[in-house]
């Protein structure tokens, strides 16, 4: 379990003199649950495409169960990798039946053994009754069961899927991921999921890589993700904040209403922090009202369906704050006390 | 095209001199006022039947969609002979005069013996090119920009030049390349007609003055001016502008305005009787007329009718396998293949003259070696192999019409998500099965409409057929020619007619095809 059987090793992609990737390391231990996450552009779908050997790294190693799948001088091609890929649109084959398209994968098995192994799946996917019908009848959760189902077939070790279920609504699209990460749990299939979904993301990740114009620049765990973002652009990228801008003494700590709060890099590089401009970050569900605390007056309030957001005002020299809460019972012009446990700050400079 | 290079550097200097002192510049002038006056003419007549076809509502309005379509199963040639019998003198037109007793408004009558008939001529039968492509970038293409343009109270003519036009530029400039094209490659109606253009000049240079090497050299000529109109296309495209689109014969109206007008029914209809009516008619009086007076005429047009619709057949079936799979391969390769099919275009730019002198002299060629090796092996006497058989027809099909078969391919690759090609190759497929088993099913209508659009160009094309066609082989393109160039235009209609009966089949069945997979 613990044993790397994935490994990227200094991954460069270009194409013409753009850089889409640059040094991409990162390894995977089998049956381990990894998100890549990041804005439109970044590289996510290219460091999958590169994974199932779709695209030709320009240097750069990609090691898998010990054997090099992608080099200088190898690359072993997409089919013979035993890693499955797994779209975001429906790229089901259009003139073949459900039972045919997942077929398709064990087409060099003879027929008879071909037959029990479609029929299995069609089972354990609930796909017995559309085995006969065309893509084009099917709904939006069925497809997506269909292509799993037709990559599963060919007995995957890894699972690459680019963003599977943006494409349904938000209910399906959850009763459909639970389902396929409960299965890919139980066969012990590593998944590397791409996503711009930030709670699908952290709800299913064993392990979250944040990437943004082709370079990780946060690799770690969902909740270390959260609470101890890398730099702003990941503290804001994974969650909303209300950002403050502030001055740090000599001691290296930042005055907030809410009580002074330390800057990590200030140990490292004094005197460099000293000279740059900081802010703190809160967010808006790190906040709640309390008997105690920091005096605010309510200024806006609207119902979000499962909590309220409210807009305060601190003070006048003070950006007004965004709350989430679930308390309903604080009225607009109200005033009220805010209270934040101050760990949950986040101080970054500029 | 290195044959026909090498061959234009050697010309005899006495036929060259006299070609070019008395008539190298009215062959090329005559060849630019062809290319223009169809361009501007074709363009008036396609845009205006589109725009109205697609934004009007008027009576019959979908039999006279379909009806001008018809008018790309006519060849140009029989098109040419018809208005000739009704406006030369003794002809229809004039007898109807006399009729009248109008004899004095005789002299009105137009010939279309000249530059302006020869265009008229041509631009009736090509518009439908330009009409169907437009037609389908208005109703397709820029269908929901010109529907919130209307929505917001925007009148039809500004509809028209400030939206439908400049949305619709990428696939008008297609089709228009495709006319000019099909303009400057013509030999049937502007050797009939007696214009002296650039294709008319090689033929004369070639059979008239026997000197090969003179008409290789005017041969150059044609090629660079379809090298200027190729790259006018991509000059006239900006970057960002899609790709353009094949035709489309199925319906898809906007129903922006829905009462019926009067105005573009005349207009409709008066195009609907100079391109297809007054041709169609003319063909079937010519044709009955003599049939009537002698049923065992048409025996004559067996054998012809036989080895056309072969040809037709092994050439369609040939070239749309090899579109098919350059496309496959361009498809997976990408690229340097890019250059094979621009490449491949300039083939339909050049006339079937040209094709046919470059296509003679390399197999000629490749026979001499031939016969070199059978030597060697002491077979001797064999004569020319490759030369003397329909294979060499084929081969300058091949080149002249690759490009029509990758319109409609290259035009389904691209609705194929690319995607799907992955998906297949992630499960183990090989390249094999992924044409066979993925690429063909799920475009086979599209290869079956290139097979059917080569087939129906096969059907009609005239020079290449005549110059490279083994002894004694006549096709009925040929026979038409043969007899029009005897004056003889009754007998000359009957194949024709047999042409466009044979041509409106498969027009017929692309419609369908588009309708039913709603292409």
């Amino acid at each position: 379990m613990n044993r790397n059987f994935l490994e990227l090793k200094d991954i460069c992609y270009k194409v013409g003199q753009k850089s889409i990737l640059a040094n991409i390391t990162f390894s995977l231990k089998k049956g381990e649950i990894l998100t890549i996450v990041g804005p439109s552009g970044s590289g996510k779908s290219s460091i999958l495409k590169a994974l199932a050997g779709l695209i030709k790294p320009s240097s750069g190693s990609i090691i898998f169960l010990n054997k090099v799948l992608s080099s200088k001088n190898v690359l072993i091609p997409t089919g013979e990798r035993k890693i499955g890929l797994m779209f975001q649109e429906d790229v089901l084959f259009p003139h073949y039946s459900v039972y045919e398209n997942i077929e398709f994968g064990i087409l060099d098995k003879d027929k008879r053994t071909r037959k029990k192994i479609v029929l299995k799946l069609l089972s354990v996917f609930k796909l017995d009754h559309v085995a006969e019908l065309y893509p084009d009848k099917l709904s939006g959760g069925e497809k997506q069961r269909v292509a799993l189902a037709r990559i599963l077939i060919t007995k995957p070790k890894i699972l690459l899927m680019d963003e599977p279920f943006s494409n349904l609504d938000f209910n399906l699209g959850k009763e459909i991921s639970e389902f396929t990460i409960k299965l890919l749990k139980e066969n012990q299939i590593s998944v590397i999921f791409v996503t711009h979904d930030i709670k699908s993301a952290f709800r299913v990740s064993d392990k979250m890589l944040i990437i943004k114009n082709g370079k990780i620049i946060q690799n770690d765990a969902p909740e270390n993700i959260y609470n101890k973002p890398a730099n702003q652009f990941i503290a804001e990228f994974v969650g909303e904040t209300n950002k403050v801008e502030a001055k740090i003494n000599r001691s290296g700590e930042i005055s907030t209403p809410f009580g002074k709060v330390n800057c990590l890099e200030y140990n490292n590089q004094q005197q460099v922090c000293i000279n740059k401009k900081h802010f703190f970050l809160i967010r808006p569900e790190d906040v709640s009202f309390g008997k105690n605390g920091v005096k605010c007056k309510v200024l806006e309030k609207s119902f979000l369906g499962d909590m309220w957001e409210y807009k305060v005002l601190i003070k006048k020299t003070f950006p007004i704050l965004k709350i989430r809460t679930s308390k309903s019972n604080i009225k607009i012009n109200d005033f009220a006390r805010l209270n934040i446990n101050t760990k949950k700050i986040l101080v970054f400079s500029k | 095209m290195t044959t026909i290079w090498f061959k234009a550097s050697s010309v005899d200097n006495e036929v060259w001199n006299h070609i070019y002192e008395n008539f190298f510049l009215k062959f090329s002038l005559n060849t630019i006022k062809l290319i223009f006056g169809v361009s501007v003419v074709t363009l008036l007549l396609g845009l205006s039947a589109a725009w109205l076809t697609v934004f009007y509502d008027f009576y019959f309005k979908k039999l006279f969609s379909y009806l001008l379509i018809i008018p790309i199963a006519i060849p140009p040639y029989a098109v040419a002979y018809c208005y000739a019998d009704l406006t030369d003198k003794g002809g229809i037109l004039f007898i109807f005069l006399e009729f009248l007793n109008l004899e004095q408004f005789q002299y009105l009558l137009p010939s279309v013996r000249s530059i302006q008939g020869a265009i008229f001529v041509l631009s009736i039968t090509l518009f439908p090119y330009v009409y169907l492509i437009a037609k389908f970038s208005f109703a397709n293409n820029s269908r929901k920009i010109i529907e919130a343009a209307a929505n917001l109270g925007v009148n039809r003519v500004r509809l028209f030049f400030k939206c439908a036009l400049p949305l619709g530029k990428p696939a008008i400039i297609a089709g228009l390349v495709l006319v000019m094209m099909e303009a400057m490659s013509d030999f049937g109606v502007v050797h009939y007609l007696g214009i002296d253009s650039l294709s008319v000049g090689i033929y004369k240079a070639w059979f008239g003055l026997g000197d090969f090497n003179s008409a290789a050299r005017l041969a150059t000529i044609l090629f660079i001016l379809a090298f200027i109109v190729l790259s006018t296309e991509s000059l006239l495209k900006n970057k960002n502008e899609g790709k353009a689109f094949s035709f489309d014969l199925s319906e898809q109206d906007i129903k922006i305005f829905s009462e019926k007008h009067t105005l573009p029914f005349i207009i409709i209809l008066c195009f609907t009787v100079i391109t297809l009516l007054i041709p169609l008619a003319w063909l079937i009086y010519s044709s009955l007329s003599l049939i009537i007076s002698d049923i065992n005429v048409i025996e004559h047009f067996y054998k012809a009718s036989f080895n056309s619709i072969m040809l037709a057949f092994l050439g369609g079936l040939l070239i749309t396998i090899v579109a098919a799979i350059i496309c496959f391969t361009q498809r997976l390769f990408g690229g340097p293949l890019n250059f094979l099919i621009n490449f491949a275009k300039i083939g339909y730019a050049s006339p079937g003259i040209v094709i046919a002198i470059g296509v003679i002299t390399t197999i000629i060629y490749l026979d001499k070696k031939i016969i070199q090796l059978l030597k060697v092996i002491n077979i001797e006497n064999v004569g020319l192999i490759i030369s003397s058989s329909f294979f060499i027809l084929l081969f300058a099909y091949l080149i002249r019409f690759l490009a029509v078969a990758f319109n409609p391919i290259e035009a389904a690759y691209q609705k194929v998500n690319k995607k799907i090609d992955f998906a297949a190759i992630n499960l183990g497929a090989k390249s094999s099965i992924l044409f066979f088993k993925i690429h063909i099913p799920m475009l086979y209508s599209s290869f079956i409409i290139a097979f059917l659009f080569v087939f129906i160009d096969i059907l009609k094309e005239l020079p290449a057929t005549l110059i490279l066609r083994p002894f004694n082989f006549n096709t009925l393109s040929i026979l038409t020619f043969e007899y029009a160039s005897s004056e003889q235009l009754k007998m000359a209609a009957i194949p024709s007619l047999f042409i466009m009966f044979f041509a409106i089949f498969p027009l017929v069945l692309i419609h369908f095809i588009f309708k039913v997979k709603k292409i």
